[in-house]
């Protein structure tokens, strides 16, 4: 997930995104260890020398899954949840309106389950950095470990605090920030002093329509403008084929042929709400 | 490479109106006007301030405009102020002042805060309005007589709003979101190595290069006859020669060729692709002159030749399925597929053949959806109109390992 070039066989300590029809699973490979599931055990060592994007098999031989190469995006579908995680339709719209580049330095909290934080470090690799911070001590362990697993730890300083009573502790530091808080009007006032002089964006999201009221309130009074709030969902598709048959307009009119056709159509069940996106500038 | 922060004489920046419903790119050189709208405004009062921030039309002149001191408060009010409109009348007398008078009040010199203030003090019924009235006259007045624009980079979001205001189908409907959810479901960043094919007037490589930031390599296919200049990728003005340097093209009506040559050409080495430096063989310079008899795609041509590519984005108005069995050779295993499409009945081919197809999985067809809000402490709710609706269709899928497949 760091920004060298993709690898063809699978080595030891590497993660890989494991897929089968149950959904995808992350490993670090360890000669030691196994997958143990009910599709079958599946040896790491097997694994070993075996191509990215080829089958791995369980150790009877009977089942498959695919080894894929980890991207942030499979890391968001398979990462242990600690938290609510953001997903992809969210962290590709938070990208592009925090107008993240190569290079861009990013402030983040919380950390949570580092959904967002592996997309935005693999955004700004490799001149970058993101400073990322969260209250639950054992949370930022984890994030640490995982960032660190994934090559990730010269890009990423993960930290333990809690930004809302004492601030990131940067200045001059950043031109992004990201905020997903319970109560991000409390560090808001602690956001201009990060910034580096010039233009600079901030991001907050939040599941309740009383956050962004208090956050918009905060956010004026320290001298943020241009204020805009969007909501982003990803409506899932299929395609669907469906017979139409033809009514009869007369009594004695034969029977017309039926037609097969083919609709784009979304799916009965989706995410309907993840949260609000507010986005402002500060200069 | 980071954005700019500071307007420069020469750059070419983004004007946005104080409703963010009208943009305007304009190049920035002392002593030269813009029109901006109905305005001819000298741009020399913009340089050396910071990107985002906002200015008057004053004249002819921009001066730099602090919207937290606005004179005539526009403070969030409680409602309930007892006020409401039961007994205002809608006439032309409410106002002593004609548009003849407010013209001379302008030209006296009055003007801002100033200007606004008095114009308040000309109406009947301002203090007689709730305060949300209040608000809604401020900001009609001010949008009429104060006009604020403000100033932009050039970049991806910035872009992406502008031109799909200007003219959505010319870049195939792909607002911010869309656009956006191809960049990171293809995992672009630095160092990437893709192929791209862009009917949309150059809107996804473009985007894609600012997120390279100057490192990797994008091949486009193009499906004209030659690489035309685009406007849209134009204007990605901010992007250097670094940025550009990772573009080659190559027509996709050689492709087939390309895939033929190669497989009967045993002499061809591939490299190792899981070595960790596998760009250091590909650095061609942008400046390098080819002599005219020499292949003008060489560049592309040896890139695609040496494969491996790490995913392909293919925003096409043509029929996609043909487009991508062509490319498939050249995209290594593990590898992201995106497609993008404007209508269903071209997305629905080719859905159909990715879930036929056994070297592609974790598909997904989806399309974007998305909503604007007008944010405030008391008076949140979603836009009323939104002129944003329509996009097109993403379905995405990861290439695998066939049996019988043996990729490049």
């Amino acid at each position: 997930m760091n920004s060298k070039g993709y690898k063809s066989k699978i080595k030891v300590d590497d993660t890989v995104i494991l897929s089968d029809q149950d959904g995808l699973h992350s490993i670090t490979v360890d000669p030691g260890n196994a997958v143990n599931s009910r599709s079958g055990v599946f040896l790491h060592s097997d694994m070993l020398g075996k191509e990215y994007g080829g089958r791995v098999w369980s150790n009877k031989g009977r089942t498959y899954r695919w080894a894929l190469h980890p991207t942030p995006e499979l890391w968001t579908l398979s990462l242990p949840h600690r938290t609510q995680i953001l997903y992809t339709p969210n962290i590709s719209l938070i990208t592009s309106l925090l107008e993240l580049v190569p290079g861009t330095s990013v402030c983040e909290s919380g950390t949570g389950s580092g959904s967002l934080s592996h997309a935005i470090a693999r955004t700004v690799a490799p001149t970058g950095h993101l400073y990322t911070y969260d209250f639950h001590a054992e949370r930022v362990q984890q994030a640490k470990t995982e960032f660190s697993t994934h090559g990730l730890g010269e890009l990423v300083t993960c930290e333990c605090r809690d930004v809302c009573r004492d601030g990131f502790g940067l200045e001059d530091a950043v031109t992004a920030i990201f905020l997903d808080l319970p109560n991000p009007w409390e560090v808001i006032l602690h956001c201009p002093i990060s910034f580096k002089p010039g233009y600079n964006r901030l991001m907050s999201f939040s599941p309740c329509v009383e956050q962004i009221q208090k956050s918009c309130v905060a956010l004026r009074g320290v001298g943020f403008t241009d204020i805009q709030m969007h909501e982003c969902l990803s409506q899932q598709l299929q395609v669907s084929s469906c017979r139409v048959s033809e009514a009869r307009l007369e009594e004695n009119s034969a029977r017309r042929e039926d037609t097969e056709i083919l609709s784009v159509v979304p799916k009965l069940s989706m995410p309907s709400h993840t949260g609000y996106l507010l986005s402002v500038v500060f200069v | 490479m980071s954005l700019p922060s500071v307007i420069s004489e020469g750059d070419t920046a983004l004007a946005f109106s104080a409703d963010q419903k009208r943009y305007h790119p304009f190049q920035l050189r002392a002593g030269k006007s813009v029109r901006l709208w109905k305005y001819n405004v000298k741009t020399e009062g913009a340089i050396g301030h910071y990107y985002g921030s906002k200015f008057v039309i004053r004249g002819s002149s921009l001066e730099l405009f602090d919207p937290n001191k606005q004179a005539v408060g526009f403070e969030e009010q409680l409602p309930g102020d007892g006020k409401d409109n039961r007994n205002l009348l809608d006439t032309a007398s409410n106002q002593k002042f004609s548009a003849e008078d407010i013209q001379d009040l302008k030209e006296s010199d009055l003007a801002g805060e100033q200007l606004i203030s008095e114009i308040i003090s000309g109406s009947n019924t301002f203090t007689d309005k709730s305060e949300f009235s209040k608000q809604k006259y401020l900001s009609r007045k001010r949008a009429k007589h104060l006009p604020v624009i403000s100033i932009y980079r050039p970049c991806l979001r910035h872009l992406s709003l502008m031109h799909y205001h200007l003219h959505p189908e010319k870049i195939g409907f792909l607002r911010v979101d869309t656009l956006s959810l191809l960049l990171s479901l293809a995992n672009v960043r630095y160092g990437s190595r893709l192929l791209v094919v862009d009917n949309f007037g150059g809107m996804v490589v473009g985007a894609v290069l600012e997120r390279m930031g100057g490192g990797g390599r994008l091949v486009e296919l193009f499906t004209t006859e030659i690489v035309h200049p685009r406007p849209v990728l134009s204007s990605f003005s901010h992007l250097t020669a670094l940025h550009w340097e990772c573009l080659s093209a190559f027509p996709l009506r050689r492709l087939t060729k390309l895939t033929e040559s190669l497989h009967t050409d045993t002499a061809t080495q591939l490299p190792d692709i899981g070595s960790e430096d596998t760009d250091t063989t590909h650095t061609v310079s942008a400046t390098e002159v080819e002599p005219k008899n020499k292949d003008r795609y060489v560049t592309a041509r040896e890139l695609l030749l040496s494969g491996g590519f790490e995913g392909i984005i293919l925003a096409t108005k043509h029929t996609p399925v043909p487009i991508l069995e062509a490319c498939l050779p050249f995209i290594s295993p593990s590898s992201p597929l995106l497609v993008y499409c404007v209508f269903s009945e071209l997305i629905s081919a080719c859905s159909q053949y990715f879930h036929s197809n056994k070297s592609i999985v974790l598909k997904n067809l989806s399309s974007s959806w998305m909503r604007e809000y007008q944010p405030a402490e008391f008076k949140l709710h979603p836009e009323m109109t939104s002129s944003s609706c329509r996009t097109g269709y993403v379905l995405s899928g990861i290439r695998v390992k066939d049996f019988n497949d043996t990729p490049l």
